[in-house]
């Protein structure tokens, strides 16, 4: 294996996402419970049916959280790359800590920087990958990590200006932010996928 | 104006933004520059489409008359090689002399054309002030009618583009332009429109017709030149600005402590202010791949009004030395002035010798400069600025073997340190008196001001005025402050004079370039005078 | 390695302008802002939860200073804000309108009157006015066309970015911590403690005599500046074409004869929005039968101080909870938590400006840190008249 600390740390990355996917599963179950409970009259035998899937969710994303962590940290011994995305880590957790113990503007934006410091990790994520496939002479995983990274920009960029859509057009967030949704998760997955794949290169043994 | 779109506005930045997407995106790379010559026109015809005819007109005349110099070359040459083997050297000198007369009278004729259109918009109104005050004091009653006179933007700048290019058509130095488009964007190009620099234009012109392709590194230090610009014009020239127009608008009511203190800001205000204009232009330029001249090199630094004049608006000076000083100097009356004095009793001493061969030399330098004085405006004291600085370069062209011989004498090294200070002291005082008449509203207020700086000192009485002009203790502090990163950055420059402080900035970490850049942008953003600003008076709600 | 230096430079570049960018608005918020009353009135309305209000009051600052939002809501359970500004245009009624629309869908709307009984059009381009209403306002297409159809061209970039024309305020900062830090709280806080209301505690003595008793009377009418009855046409259209239920009022005034005109005006107001089936009631003429003591209700000619301004919150109050029109909608814990607060607090600023005004003290009550850290000595109980 060419680059030990890049596998071990793009698998726990990968891992990482993969558990964080479950854990905002649970946390839906947990708020479709919710919902449905408030509806009704409530009742304690609904509680753990809505209790036990948010535990599971909030433990699963401090799972993840640190396998992303520890992930980045490996990984960034094999190329700088993830030094940067291991950085930005850091300095989204600080604006979303802010944004949440404050309010107004200010949340909003450190909200704002908290996004874009997830999209960079994100970038120099699949950077370090384009790095190791630019190594490895796999042009068709470099290929893949670039389109990762044009989408994944493209969808970022999508979402900040249908954001400034509703000041010309009121009462029209909702049905934007369906669109919003729709075109992240769709570059979520094209990330998963270079994810996915970095992993079988790096695993390969020469 | 339709709009404010001066250099130091938002319009004027979102403008270049938008020029710059259709530039760098514009398919047909042989025709980018339709893309500057239509940014161009916009300009101007937002800041000024009522002069839209006078810049037209230029160009074309300008245009016609260099094909007709071009082709009265060609044929010229054309005829000397069919009749190579008819003609004798005399017939051929004799034509040469024609054609060179030809060509001189129709350059002639198109520098008198703009050169007049210019003076008479510019200084017809002092002219006919002049001589109606004159014919006034006659008791004559007739007088020269005064006439509403505008003047087009840019008009000195661009004539004075377009005439070098004239004269650089005749010398044969150039080919003539033949598309008119191209001269028109020569002449229009919207950065240097307003306050230069003049540009040569073989320095220029190919640059504007090439394409050039997006380059990170130009852009980025393009940016950081218009930054540069913004930093010394909003936050230190328009900042000093409040205190001289203060003093401008009642200017015979101030002492002369007030008075001394105004100068020296001037100093700094109209350096900061020419040079952050120029900074931003050609920031905006080298945006789009085009280096234009740096019209000011640390004038302040210089040890001589020579040197002075070599380093502040160095393109006007070059204009002046190519097209006027050497043509005066190396022209027949002058040379054969030089060679009778020469010939004299006094000519064949040591003085007279040295005299007689830079005379023409000097009494250029003061046509030169009196040029330049009615370039700056039309009045007396323009005049007298003018004078100032020509009689000054004269005299030390006169006298300098004199004055080496006392360098010489007193064993003085001419790098010692503290020589050089007080070559750039002396240097900085000479000039200070020349901003005399820049700041004075005539030439009597002038001459009243000089003699304030020795007799009309009061220090209590001149801070008591100076504490109403304006400006707060946190203004001067922020000027203080920019003034000492001004000198900072331009002895880091003038130490380092094969290079620039954006590529050296560029070696340093990203972490200090990011700060440094962030704290000037937010400098400016804080401190700088721009928008209709905030006046509690406004503000304070009367009902209660 | 192309393709990465230039994805790098990109992220580079784009973090250096963002982080400009973030540093321009939080100063533009926080730091280098023209904060006062207006602003923290004007931001509390885009905090309220959307479609929360059942009735937003706009204008001037003759209803600010009038009506009570917590008072209404203890005795009525209504909600309101006041979305009203310092001598208000009567283009800024209209914004204000739009953004209600934008924004909520209150069962009623009442507009005071002020704004287009001006002797003349001048106070529509009065930067001052102008500016503190439109400087609150967040970015939104109402405030767009206001700026794109009103404002001469060199100053449009001030009014979408006030840090243009107030950057200069640094000068100012040791001065204006109070309201600085009124504004920082109100943003972490959420809500408006006042719902808008401001007052002073004064007593207004004046020898020259109100002439509010002769207007239930007064018929004499005189007409509207011709642009103000436009923008008032432009207003009751807009209102008919998207169904609003707008009603006009007058808040009562202590009446002399150099503000007489404006009662004429009044009375021709009231006219032309008769005709066009608006209701209007001008409370100014009948100041008595709300039981305003002139004498002692006022704390200048044009505004109530707390005095007045319950009696005249109370009887308002129970006519709009009487209207049909008005619909109470439902709140949630949180809101209900919410609104007891306010109720709280516009209780013990009554109370604290009863004291000063006893006391024979003259100071303006708003919702500013000082304020509000005074308020705290004082019970929070209904006040029973």
């Amino acid at each position: 294996m060419r680059f030990p600390k890049g596998y071990a740390g793009v698998n726990k990355l990968f891992a990482s996402e993969i558990i964080n996917i479950f854990s905002s599963v649970m946390f839906f179950v947990a708020s479709v419970f919710a919902v449905f409970s408030s509806q009704r009259i409530v009742n304690p035998q609904y509680l753990p049916i809505i209790v036990i899937p948010l535990i599971a969710a909030g433990l699963m994303s401090v799972v993840a959280f640190i396998l992303q962590l520890v992930g980045l940290g490996q990984a960034k011994k094999d190329d700088q790359m993830f030094k940067t995305a291991f950085a930005f880590v850091f300095v989204g957790v600080a604006a979303s800590v802010v944004s949440f113990m404050s309010g107004g503007t200010l949340s909003n934006i450190f909200s704002s920087i908290s996004e874009v410091s997830s999209l960079i990790v994100s970038v120099y994520t699949i950077l370090g990958i384009y790095n190791f496939a630019e190594k490895m002479d796999n042009a068709s995983i470099m290929l893949n990590a670039k389109i990762t990274i044009i989408i994944g920009a493209s969808a970022f960029a999508v979402a900040v200006i249908l954001r400034m859509v509703p000041v010309f057009f009121p009462r029209t967030e909702y049905m934007l932010d369906l669109f919003v949704s729709v075109t992240e998760l769709t570059a979520y997955i094209i990330f998963l996928i270079c994810l996915g794949r970095a992993r079988g290169m790096l695993a390969e043994k020469k | 104006m339709l709009f404010n779109i001066s250099y130091t506005t938002l319009n004027f930045l979102c403008f270049v933004f938008v020029t710059m997407l259709v530039y760098f995106l514009f398919p047909a790379k042989k025709y980018k520059w339709t893309v500057l010559l239509a940014a161009s026109m916009f300009f101007y015809a937002v800041a000024g489409y009522k002069y839209a005819f006078f810049i037209l007109f230029t160009t074309l005349s300008t245009y016609l008359i260099a094909l007709w110099i071009s082709r009265v070359s060609s044929h010229s040459k054309k005829l000397l090689k069919e009749k190579k083997k008819e003609w004798d050297k005399d017939q051929k000198k004799k034509y040469k002399n024609t054609v060179k007369i030809q060509k001189r009278l129709i350059m002639t004729l198109a520098l008198l054309i703009n050169f007049g259109i210019l003076a008479f918009l510019k200084y017809y109104g002092f002219f006919s002030g002049s001589i109606n005050e004159l014919l006034g004091s006659f008791g004559m009653s007739f007088s020269m009618p005064t006439l509403k006179l505008f003047l087009p933007l840019g008009i000195s700048f661009y004539t004075f583009q377009s005439m070098g290019y004239i004269v650089d058509v005749y010398r044969e130095k150039t080919e003539a332009q033949r598309n008119p488009f191209k001269l028109l964007l020569f002449v229009s190009f919207f950065p240097q429109i307003i306050q230069g620099p003049i540009s040569i234009y073989d320095q220029l012109a190919h640059q504007l017709f090439e394409p050039h392709e997006f380059d990170f590194t130009r852009m980025k230090h393009g940016m950081e030149l218009i930054l540069w610009g913004f930093f010394k014009k909003l936050v230190i020239a328009d900042r000093a600005y409040i205190l001289i127009g203060a003093v401008e608008q009642d200017y015979t009511k101030f002492g002369g402590t007030t008075l001394t203190f105004t100068i020296l800001l001037y100093a700094l205000q109209l350096y900061a202010d020419f040079s952050g204009g120029i900074d931003i232009s050609r920031g905006v330029a080298q945006i789009f791949g085009i280096d234009m001249i740096d019209n000011f090199k640390r004038p302040y630094f210089s040890r001589s009004i020579n040197e002075y004049w070599r380093r502040w608006h160095i393109s006007l000076g070059g204009w002046l030395k190519n097209y006027l000083f050497y043509p005066v100097a190396m022209s027949n009356v002058f040379i054969n002035a030089s060679k009778k004095m020469k010939n004299t009793r006094f000519g064949r001493t040591a003085a007279g010798s040295h005299i007689s061969k830079v005379l023409p030399t000097s009494v250029a330098s003061l046509i030169v400069f009196l040029v330049v004085g009615i370039w700056h405006g039309a009045d007396w004291k323009y005049i007298a600025f003018g004078v100032w600085n020509g009689v000054i370069i004269m005299i030390s062209i006169l006298m300098q073997p004199l004055f080496d011989g006392i360098i010489d004498k007193l064993h003085i090294k001419r790098q010692n340190p503290f020589f050089v200070g007080f070559q750039i002291f002396r240097t900085l005082l000479i000039v200070l008196v020349g901003y005399v008449f820049d700041v004075a509203p005539s030439f009597g207020e002038g001459m009243r001001t000089l003699t304030l700086f020795f007799t009309g000192q009061d220090f209590s009485a001149g801070m008591a005025e100076i504490s109403k002009l304006g400006l707060v203790t946190a203004d001067y502090i922020i000027l203080l402050a920019g003034a000492i990163v001004i000198l900072v950055a331009s002895i880091i420059q003038e130490r380092h004079l094969d290079t620039d402080i954006r590529t050296m900035l560029d070696q340093k970490p990203l972490a200090l370039r990011f700060v440094l850049l962030y704290l000037g942008i937010m400098t400016v953003i804080i401190f700088g005078i721009y928008g209709s600003g905030y006046n509690a008076a406004d503000f304070v709600y009367m009902q209660f | 390695m192309k393709f990465q230096n230039y994805v790098t430079r990109t992220v580079k570049t784009a973090c250096f302008f963002l982080a400009v960018m973030m540093s321009c608005l939080l100063l533009q918020q926080y730091v280098l802002r023209n904060v006062d009353h207006n602003s923290l009135r004007v931001e509390g309305f885009y905090q309220e939860e959307r479609d929360s209000l059942d009735a937003v009051f706009i204008g001037a600052s003759d209803i600010y200073t009038s009506f009570m939002p917590g008072r209404a809501y203890e005795k009525y359970g209504f909600t309101s804000y006041l979305l009203a500004s310092e001598s208000i245009t009567s283009e800024g009624v209209i914004t204000a309108v739009k953004e209600v629309v934008r924004t909520q869908h209150p069962s009623l709307i009442i507009i005071e009157a002020n704004a287009f009984l001006y002797g003349d059009s001048d106070n529509e381009t009065n930067e001052a006015h102008v500016h503190k209403f439109f400087d609150n306002l967040p970015f939104s297409i109402n405030k767009l066309n206001y700026i794109n159809r009103k404002v001469p061209v060199d100053n449009k970039w001030e009014y979408m970015f006030p840090l243009i024309k107030y950057h200069g305020l640094w000068t100012e900062l040791p001065d204006r911590v109070n309201m600085m830090q009124s504004n920082f709280n109100l943003d972490l806080r959420g809500y408006n403690y006042l719902k808008g209301f401001r007052t002073t505690a004064k007593v207004f003595k004046s020898d020259t005599p109100s002439l509010n008793s002769q207007l239930p009377y007064e018929t004499g009418e005189l007409d509207l500046d011709p642009e103000l009855q436009q923008n008032l046409f432009d207003l009751l259209d807009y209102s008919k074409e998207n169904n609003l239920n707008v009603i006009f009022v007058r808040a009562p005034h202590y009446v002399t004869k150099d503000t007489y005109d404006r009662v004429k005006r009044s009375n021709k107001m009231e006219s032309i929005l008769e005709e066009r089936g608006f209701d209007y009631y001008a409370f100014e003429n009948y100041s008595e039968l709300i039981g305003i003591d002139d004498s002692r209700d006022f704390y200048n000619e044009d505004h109530m101080n707390v005095y007045g301004a319950i009696k005249f919150t109370d009887f308002l109050a129970e006519g709009l909870a009487n209207d049909d029109d008005l619909k109470i909608g439902e709140q949630s814990e949180a809101q209900q938590e919410m609104w007891k607060e306010v109720s709280a607090t516009t209780n013990r600023l009554y109370r604290y400006c009863d004291d000063l005004m006893t006391n024979g003290e003259e100071k303006g009550a708003q919702e500013d840190v000082i304020t509000l850290d005074a308020l705290e000595n004082y019970s929070d109980a209904p006040i029973e008249r």
